[in-house]
């Protein structure tokens, strides 16, 4: 599946307009022979099959091949930027779900207090704001960007996690908790919040590749030089290479996300 | 002698007396350099790097445009600009402490001269007649052969980084003002002072005044724009006339307008003979009366006026007037008469049928203008010319492509009918756009890599400007740049608009700051730059 994603990647734009040209063919610096080397190069990457080749010989030495929009060997480009999109990605959601889980358990535990209202209305504003525009809020607002990473999956979270606690909440077990006088940390924890662990866990696997997806608009737009960023650069340069290792990063990142929030959901569901 | 005492009073007279040392000069870099190799430099990351690390034997003088000695502390072109001998400066030493000679000289051009090397830099240095020969007379005299003359020979020394020898750091070890002392990639260069930097200040202190720059990447030219107003950067080498004229309102002394730079702005048809356009709209786009009634009939002055907020100057040829020496100054930007290309345009055939304009042939008259995406001033250059077109009855349609696709349309499917965009002039001479100009080469836009001139005029200028880069005496130069000047604008193979002006920004704490339209525009004087009394550069 993996190797698929990343195939049909390449294969897309290896039939872009404009792949197999290069931005070095306009200097009118370049002597004819160098322009002619230039196209050379660049035509030596248009066979689908050869790179193809190239590129799983290359994978299987750990060689994620050359990037020529960047002059870089890809492993070094992604080796460099992975760890500011991880730490954008780990700290905004990390933000984003304290705020959606708080605002989700306030509604719960204090129905009719208006926490759920409030949140519902400010996730359903947020939820309609595209990524790019929230980067550009925060870019000029000068706040940290990993809030808006948060932000943006802020409303994932809060409604889904909203819905799960509000069913909870009406449950028998919750009820006659609330009757017999429990409240505070003690009905949050052990009767509101545990039930759904599961499903909330199951969330998170999800989230996980919203906040790796908006990636791509807020670096762009707040100049974080992490993968998205690579991303967009890679395929204004139409960098086969890059945007192949980068298909199979993303589905190997989404597919462990959601392979370890089943393991936790299973774990988290089962009984006793 | 008469050369160094007149670079000796420029540079006192540059110099402000107490003036203040240290501080760290904030600015930013568009992309990350694709190179840190000088010799490889090709893109202006990789260029600014290279500007301020690297010494060149000539610099370019970017204020009075006259080459000024620098490694080279003189030098004489003999044998009608085939051979160069430089006379280098004693006590210079690279970053390192490695001594400077002229070996390092051989061996730069030792690197230049690999087959497997492609940059600007090296292809300005080769022919197809031979290779070139260096020979040392001593450790601070070297002369070096051409196989041909070679047209403004001292001026290509300026983009030439000297490397050393023998110093084990290689192209590490640099001459210039900076050396690397840090870079976070993607994230920034820290660039120290160099050590051993051999200008020095009237008082003899080693040059130059700022302790170190640093160099952030910012791909966002809005973000770059908001970190000069927030304090966070010192300088923005170019700024769009949006920009410009924004910044202008809340940092009055911020904004420098240096006047037309060496960029024009210009539209050109397809004259590809085997493009996939039908035969009626070829016979349109090879014909000079077409091409001129299109000209005679673009408001210039409102696109000035209008997409560059009067943040330019209209173009007569593709010499800038900001090139005091080789613009031709008998050609003035054509006056928009409308009138006068509908009388064109009738002279061979075209007629206006209702609004429309109709060819010989009884077509209506319609094309596609394609620009580059995400160009906000090229967008409204578009729609203004599409409006002034619509006047005589042409139909422009408008196709804004992402660079990549342009880039394939106009150099290898040519499917396209007209296309609008900018030239980057990096060099005064007329040489550096002999790729533009003759009729054999891939950059001869509107009719490429043609094996024979398809028409007198294109053999014409062939012959002028082969004629230019064979002389040795300026003046015979300018009489052949001259002609080609005035062919192209009798012609109009490009449809030159206009030239932008040359804008930058410093916030108010640099003092020394002399913009020019060459590159790098703000810091080309970076070694005498410094933070003015009281303002804090750190």
């Amino acid at each position: 599946m993996l190797l698929l994603a990343g195939l049909l990647g390449a294969t897309l734009v290896r039939f872009a307009p404009g792949f197999a040209v290069d931005e070095r063919e306009l200097d009118t610096r370049l002597s004819e022979e160098t322009l002619n080397a230039v196209r050379a190069e660049r035509a030596a990457d248009a066979g689908l099959l050869a790179f193809y080749g190239n590129y799983l010989g290359g994978l299987a030495s750990g060689d994620l091949g050359f990037s020529r929009s960047l002059n870089r060997p890809v492993r070094e480009l992604l080796g460099e930027r992975l760890p500011a999109t991880l730490r954008l990605v780990a700290v905004g959601l990390l933000l984003g779900w304290m705020a959606g889980l708080g605002f989700a358990l306030s509604g719960a535990a204090f129905p009719g207090s208006g926490v759920s209202a409030g949140g519902a209305a400010v996730a359903g504003l947020i939820l309609s704001v595209p990524a790019a525009l929230v980067g550009l809020a925060f870019l000029h607002g000068g706040w940290p960007r990993e809030a808006a990473v948060g932000v943006v999956v802020f409303p994932r979270i809060y409604s889904y996690a909203s819905r799960l606690l509000q069913e909870t909440a009406t449950r028998p077990h919750v009820l006659l908790a609330r009757a017999k006088g429990v409240s505070g940390a003690a009905l949050l924890g052990r009767h509101l919040l545990r039930p759904p662990l599961g499903e909330l866990a199951a969330l998170g696997g999800v989230t996980v590749s919203i906040a790796w997806g908006a990636c791509i608009p807020l670096e762009v737009l707040c100049d974080v030089p992490g993968i998205g960023q690579l991303a967009w650069n890679a395929a204004l340069g139409r960098d086969l290479p890059v945007l192949v290792s980068l298909t199979l990063l993303t589905a190997l990142i989404t597919m462990s996300a959601n392979a370890l929030a089943d393991i936790a959901a299973a774990s988290l569901r089962r009984p006793g | 002698m008469r050369r160094l005492l007149v670079a000796a009073i420029a540079v006192w007279l540059s110099v402000p007396l107490g003036a203040q040392w240290g501080g760290t000069l904030r600015l930013c870099l568009r992309s990350e350099p694709k190179t840190l190799h000088p010799l490889e430099a090709a893109e202006e990351s990789s260029e600014t790097i290279r500007f301020l690390t690297s010494a060149a034997l000539i610099r370019l003088n970017r204020a009075s445009q006259q080459p000024e000695p620098d490694l080279a502390v003189s030098w004489k072109i003999t044998d009608a600009g085939r051979r160069i001998r430089f006379q280098l400066r004693e006590g210079v030493r690279f970053s390192d402490g490695t001594p400077f000679t002229a070996e390092d000289v051989a061996y730069t051009f030792d690197l230049l001269s690999a087959a497997s090397l492609r940059s600007p830099v090296a292809d300005s240095f080769r022919s197809p007649l031979g290779v070139l020969k260096t020979t040392v007379h001593s450790a601070l005299a070297i002369t070096i052969d051409f196989p041909a003359p070679v047209a403004g020979l001292d001026r290509r020394f300026d983009g030439l980084s000297i490397l050393s020898r023998r110093s084990p750091l290689k192209e590490k070890a640099v001459l210039g003002p900076f050396l690397i002392a840090q870079h976070q990639p993607g994230v920034y260069f820290h660039l120290d002072r160099n050590p051993h930097y051999w200008k020095t200040a009237p008082a003899g202190r080693r040059l130059p005044y700022l302790d170190a720059v640093r160099l952030e990447i910012q791909t966002n030219r809005d973000t770059e724009l908001l970190r000069l107003r927030r304090g966070e950067i010192h300088l923005i080498n170019k700024i769009e006339p949006e920009h410009f004229l924004r910044l202008k309102g809340d940092m009055p002394k911020a904004p420098y307008n240096a006047g037309p730079s060496l960029e024009p702005e210009m539209l050109w048809f397809n004259m590809v003979p085997t493009a996939p356009l039908p035969a009626h709209k070829k016979a349109w786009f090879t014909s000079r009366p077409f091409r001129n009634a299109v000209s005679g009939a673009i408001r210039r002055d409102d696109l000035v006026r209008i997409a560059f907020q009067l943040l330019a100057t209209p173009a007569a040829g593709p010499v800038s007037p900001a090139n005091r020496f080789w613009f031709n100054k008998d050609l003035s930007p054509r006056r928009h008469d409308p009138a006068g290309s509908l009388r064109l345009l009738a002279k061979v055939g075209f007629r206006k049928q209702g609004p429309r304009l109709v060819s010989p042939s009884g077509q209506p008259v319609e094309f596609t203008l394609i620009t580059n995406s995400g160009n906000k001033t090229r967008a409204r250059m578009a729609a203004l010319i599409q409006q002034d077109l619509a006047e005589i009855g042409i139909r422009v349609h408008l196709a804004p492509l992402d660079f990549p696709s342009l880039i394939e349309r106009i150099t290898r499917t040519f499917d396209y009918d007209a296309c609008l965009l900018g030239q980057t002039n990096l060099d005064l001479d007329p040489n550096s756009q002999m790729n533009v100009w003759l009729s054999s080469s891939p950059n001869h836009q509107w009719n490429p890599s043609q094996p024979a001139p398809a028409t007198a005029w294109e053999a014409e200028i062939d012959r002028l400007m082969r004629a230019q880069a064979a002389s040795a005496d300026p003046a015979e130069r300018k009489r052949h740049v001259d002609r080609v000047q005035k062919i192209v604008f009798d012609e109009e193979p490009f449809v030159y608009l206009l030239y932008k002006n040359s804008l930058a920004a410093s916030s108010g704490a640099l003092a020394g700051v002399q913009p020019a339209v060459m590159f790098p525009q703000v810091f080309w004087n970076i070694d005498r730059i410094h933070f003015a009394k009281g303002a804090a550069g750190n």
